[in-house]
C-alpha cells in the first residue's frame, strides 16, 4: 500500500475554483480514469443526484444511486448488509463515489460494507471518499454535487450528527486491503481519499 | 337631482358589468366530449386509474395513462406517456415513451425519451431512458443508464478496419490524382486527428 502526499491547502486561486464548486483532485482522477472507457458501472453513496447523473453517463458509463444511510439505518449494530445494498458481481463496478458517508456507519457496517467494496470493485477501480477534521465532534453529512470538469460543489445537508473520526494513519488501515491509497486536504478543512482496488 | 343621477349612474355600471359577462358566457362552447381537468401539470387526455382502484395485471396500450391507484403488474405504452400520480403505487416493469412518477414505483422503468422522477416520488429500480431527470428530494434507489440517439461509437479495432478499407478504396483515386492534390488529402487528415 503506497501513500500520495499531502498537497498543501489550496486557496480558492489557487485551486482553480469557479465559484460554482471547488477543485477536486479525486475527482479529476476518476473523471481521468472513466474517460478511459465506456460503458462500466459508478456506484454513487450519496443517493440520487441529477449533475452526478450527468456527469456519469455523460462519461459513457451507468450509476447505481443509493443513499447507504437510509438503507442502513436502524440497523446499526448489524455486522452484515442487506443483500440488496449495491448488490454487484464481484469485480464488476469501476469506481464508487463514497463522499463522507463511511464516516457515519456503525463500526460492524462499515466493515461489511468496506469488504462488500472490495468484492465488487474491479482490481484497478478507483474510490473517492471524504472525511471530516476529527476535530469537530460532529457533522451533518454533506451533499456532493460534481459541477463541471474536476469541480465539486460541497454542501451540509441540515442536521449534524456524530461521526467516527479519522485520522490519516486510520484511513491508511481502513483501506489495507486495497492497492493504494492517497490522501489530499482541502480547502474547505476536508480529507479527499482516492484509493485503488 | 342627485339621487337619480346615482341611481342612473349604478344602472350604467350593472348595463357595463352584464354585458362583456354575458358576451364571454355565450363565447365559451359546450363541450361534447368528457375532458379531463390539467392533471399534474398537463391537459393531455388519456385513460385514468383513480385513487380507489386496485388492479393485478398487465396493461398493454396506445394512450397516454395516468394511475393514481395501486397496480401489481407491468405497464407497457410503447408511444405513449405513463404517469404515476401522487397517490399511485406500481410494482412492476413500465416501459413507455415518457414516464413521469409522482408517486411510488418499485420495478425497472424503460422510456425511450425521458423519465422524471419528481420531488418527493419514490423509485426503487433501474432506470434506462434518453432523458433521465430526478428531482431533489426524491428517492431513487438503482441503476441509470442513459440510451443515446445516435449511434453507438464504433470499437477501436472496427474502426481501424474501417479506415484500412477506406484507404484501400481512396488509393486508387489518388494515384490518378495529379501531385498537386496529395497536400489537400493532407489537411484533411491533420483535421481530423
Amino acid at each position: 500500500m503506497s501513500t500520495g502526499p499531502l498537497p498543501r491547502r489550496q486557496t480558492a486561486t489557487q485551486g482553480g475554483g469557479t465559484g460554482a464548486g471547488r477543485r477536486s483532485y479525486g475527482l479529476e482522477q476518476i473523471t481521468e480514469y472513466l474517460r478511459g472507457f465506456e460503458g462500466g458501472q459508478v456506484i454513487d453513496f450519496g443517493g440520487a443526484c441529477q449533475s452526478n447523473i450527468d456527469y456519469v453517463t455523460g462519461l459513457g458509463h451507468r450509476l447505481y444511486a443509493e443513499d447507504v444511510l437510509v438503507t442502513l439505518a436502524g440497523a446499526a449494530g448489524a455486522g452484515t448488509i442487506p443483500g440488496d445494498c449495491f448488490a454487484f458481481p464481484r469485480s464488476s463496478v469501476h469506481a464508487v463515489l463514497c463522499w463522507d458517508r463511511l464516516q457515519f456507519l456503525s463500526e460492524p457496517q462499515l466493515g461489511a460494507v468496506l469488504d462488500r467494496l472490495h468484492r465488487v470493485l474491479a482490481p484497478g477501480g478507483l474510490l473517492l471518499a471524504i472525511f471530516h477534521p476529527e476535530q469537530a465532534p460532529t457533522a451533518a453529512p454533506l451533499t456532493c454535487r460534481v459541477a463541471g470538469d474536476g469541480q465539486l460543489l460541497v454542501t451540509a445537508a441540515a442536521g449534524a450528527r456524530p461521526f467516527r473520526p479519522f485520522n490519516t494513519r486510520a484511513i491508511e488501515r481502513l483501506f489495507q486491503n486495497f492497492e493504494s491509497v492517497k490522501l489530499y486536504l482541502t480547502r474547505d478543512n476536508l480529507q479527499e481519499v482516492i484509493v485503488r482496488r | 337631482m342627485w339621487y337619480r343621477s346615482k341611481r342612473d349612474e349604478d344602472a350604467q355600471a350593472k348595463q357595463a358589468g352584464a354585458t362583456p359577462e354575458a358576451e364571454i358566457k355565450e363565447a365559451i362552447p359546450m363541450a361534447t366530449h368528457p375532458t379531463r381537468t390539467a392533471e399534474f401539470g398537463s391537459v393531455r387526455s388519456g385513460a385514468l386509474i383513480g385513487k380507489s382502484l386496485e388492479i393485478t395485471g398487465k396493461i398493454r396500450g396506445a394512450e397516454d395513462l395516468v394511475i393514481d391507484g395501486k397496480l401489481e403488474g407491468d405497464v407497457e405504452l410503447p408511444e405513449h406517456r405513463l404517469t404515476v400520480g401522487p397517490s399511485g403505487v406500481l410494482h412492476g416493469k413500465i416501459r413507455a415513451r415518457e414516464i413521469v412518477v409522482y408517486g411510488s414505483v418499485q420495478g425497472n422503468l424503460e422510456a425511450s425519451e425521458r423519465v422524471e422522477i419528481k420531488k418527493h416520488a419514490k423509485v426503487i429500480g433501474d432506470l434506462k431512458a434518453q432523458r433521465p431527470v430526478i428531482e431533489d428530494e426524491a428517492y431513487f434507489k438503482g441503476n441509470v443508464e442513459t440510451i443515446r440517439a445516435e449511434t453507438p461509437k464504433p470499437a477501436p479495432a472496427q474502426l481501424q478496419a474501417t479506415a484500412a478499407a477506406a484507404s484501400a478504396q481512396a488509393a486508387p483515386v489518388q494515384a490518378s490524382l495529379p501531385q498537386t492534390a496529395a497536400p489537400a488529402s493532407a489537411k484533411v487528415e491533420n483535421r481530423k486527428a
